[in-house]
């Protein structure tokens, strides 16, 4: 076991307690209160990071570990001031992108010229926000479109299997178990979404999950001591692509479901994708022992 | 002019007493093939976990008249780390433990020495692992003088203990990895 119970309490459980009491509480208090998620998910992984990893210093290039801490918390301000202002959605993907390009090149500006060119940086972040943007294009429509847990879940999904794919595939534990920590924030979304029908998890809660669960993606990918197999690369590629799958949910023969239909035809898909990449991480992980 | 002479003269002695007691001390450069790295692990208060990394490289100024003079800068590349499991090894290389990407070597660099006996000596210098850098005392015996193809060679052993959290290594909190670190480092240095 890599935490003592204390760990797995602050670290786990008490970011999902706080993201879900606190979030049930404005709720109620507001007609709209998406503004509290973006901050309330970046403050319950800077809970889990300070417990789990608690390597924290600036400035936060001196350690690129630092940045995931930094980065949650400035994620988590975008998505407030995305909930507060509303902006157009071509400032959003410009806001959105220049954040994630500033952290993927802190983050990545230490392996050049050793471990890649300065160009295959510039192309990295090129790919990891085309990748990113995607990404919160599809789950951040999804979740203007279909309120309830169908989000939530989706970004439990994807969050459990990138915590897999980081502690056993890539050998960083710390990351799987940060990783965790937004699974157990995620369980907070749906009890929230299976219980208030009104909650909306756009504007703040699943840019904010999207955009921690990419950088640490992108942090293990390049900081494992893993040499990734053409198998995994097809895996970890499988993975990111997972949740356009969701799109099934809106094929015209499902219009006239129950909700529930729609919910099961977005999610399983993604699921059962996910589930063959955790899969064969777990297989991997036995072959090499 | 008497002045001006007497201060040449001065600074003139006192760089030859820079020089002489710095010549004194010989140069010395760590063999990478007869030097090691060893250090064991308590796990689940059980049993221990020995691992090595590859052999140092660096210099050592060794003066054999005054042990005080002697110093010791040398550099371990963290990724030759081997426990003799692969799943084990890659944990340790990864941004849990060393993280070699980010900190590819690991040094210790000398800042005063103590003798403590005709071949011991106390070294205190800055160990810097993962980006840290601490300020730690080390025991060092001289092991012996030889000679091998023409050239003297000195073996220092040193042989302490870290505490792994000091460096930022917190996962898998005791008992699953004991905390100290028992570490042996075995220098063969080399005369250049």
């Amino acid at each position: 076991m890599p935490y003592t119970a204390m760990q797995m309490v602050c670290g786990l459980f008490l970011p999902a307690a706080l993201v879900g009491l606190v979030a049930a509480g404005a709720w109620r208090l507001f007609a709209d209160a998406r503004w509290v998620f973006g901050p309330l998910v970046a403050i319950g992984f800077g809970i889990a990071y300070w417990n789990l990893e608690p390597k924290i210093g600036w400035p936060p290039n001196a350690n690129v570990l630092y940045l995931l801490f930094y980065f949650a918390l400035a994620a988590g301000i975008l998505a407030k001031a995305d909930a507060l202002f509303r902006p157009p959605w071509w400032l959003r993907i410009v806001l959105l992108a220049i954040l994630w390009r500033l952290a993927v090149r802190l983050l990545l500006i230490r392996q050049v010229p050793n471990l890649i060119s300065a160009s295959g940086m510039e192309m990295w972040i090129d790919v990891s926000t085309l990748v990113t943007l995607v990404w919160w294009l599809v789950i951040e429509g999804l979740a203007e479109r279909a309120p309830g847990v169908t989000v939530p879940i989706l970004l439990a999904t994807l969050a459990a299997s990138v915590a897999v794919v980081l502690a056993i595939g890539w050998h960083i534990q710390s990351s799987g178990a940060l990783a965790g920590a937004l699974v157990a924030i995620c369980v907070a979304g749906i009890v929230l979404g299976a219980f208030t029908r009104r909650i909306s998890f756009s504007h703040g809660y699943a840019q904010t999950v999207v955009l921690i669960l990419q950088l640490l993606l992108v942090h293990g990918y390049f900081y494992t001591d893993d040499t990734l197999s053409g198998t995994q690369q097809a895996w970890i590629t499988a993975l990111l692509a997972s949740p356009l799958l969701a799109f099934l949910g809106d094929v015209p023969v499902l219009r006239r479901r129950s909700a529930g239909w729609r919910v099961a035809a977005r999610v399983a898909p993604v699921m059962i994708l996910l589930a063959a990449v955790c899969a064969a991480t777990v297989r991997d992980y036995l072959h090499a022992e | 002019m008497n002045r001006s002479l007497a201060l040449w003269g001065g600074f003139t002695l006192a760089l030859a007493f820079v020089f002489s007691s710095a010549a004194l001390a010989d140069d010395l450069k760590a063999d990478p093939v007869h030097s090691f790295v060893v250090f064991d692990v308590h796990h689940f208060g059980a049993g221990y976990v020995y691992g090595t990394f590859g052999g140092p490289t660096g210099a050592v100024g060794y003066d054999s008249t005054d042990l005080t003079k002697t110093s010791f800068d040398l550099s371990v590349d963290t990724a030759s780390i081997e426990t003799r499991n692969e799943n084990r090894d890659k944990d340790l290389k990864g941004p849990d433990y060393f993280d070699v990407k980010q900190f590819p070597t690991m040094t210790f660099k000398s800042t005063s020495v103590t003798k403590t006996g005709d071949q011991t000596m106390a070294v205190t210098g800055d160990l810097t692992v993962r980006g840290v850098t601490k300020s730690i005392t080390v025991p060092i015996e001289i092991t012996g003088t030889g000679t091998m193809m023409g050239k003297t060679r000195t073996g220092f052993r040193a042989d302490f203990k870290i505490d792994r959290r000091d460096y930022g290594m917190v996962i898998h909190p005791e008992p699953v990895i004991g905390n100290d670190v028992h570490i042996v480092v075995a220098i063969e240095a080399v005369q250049q």
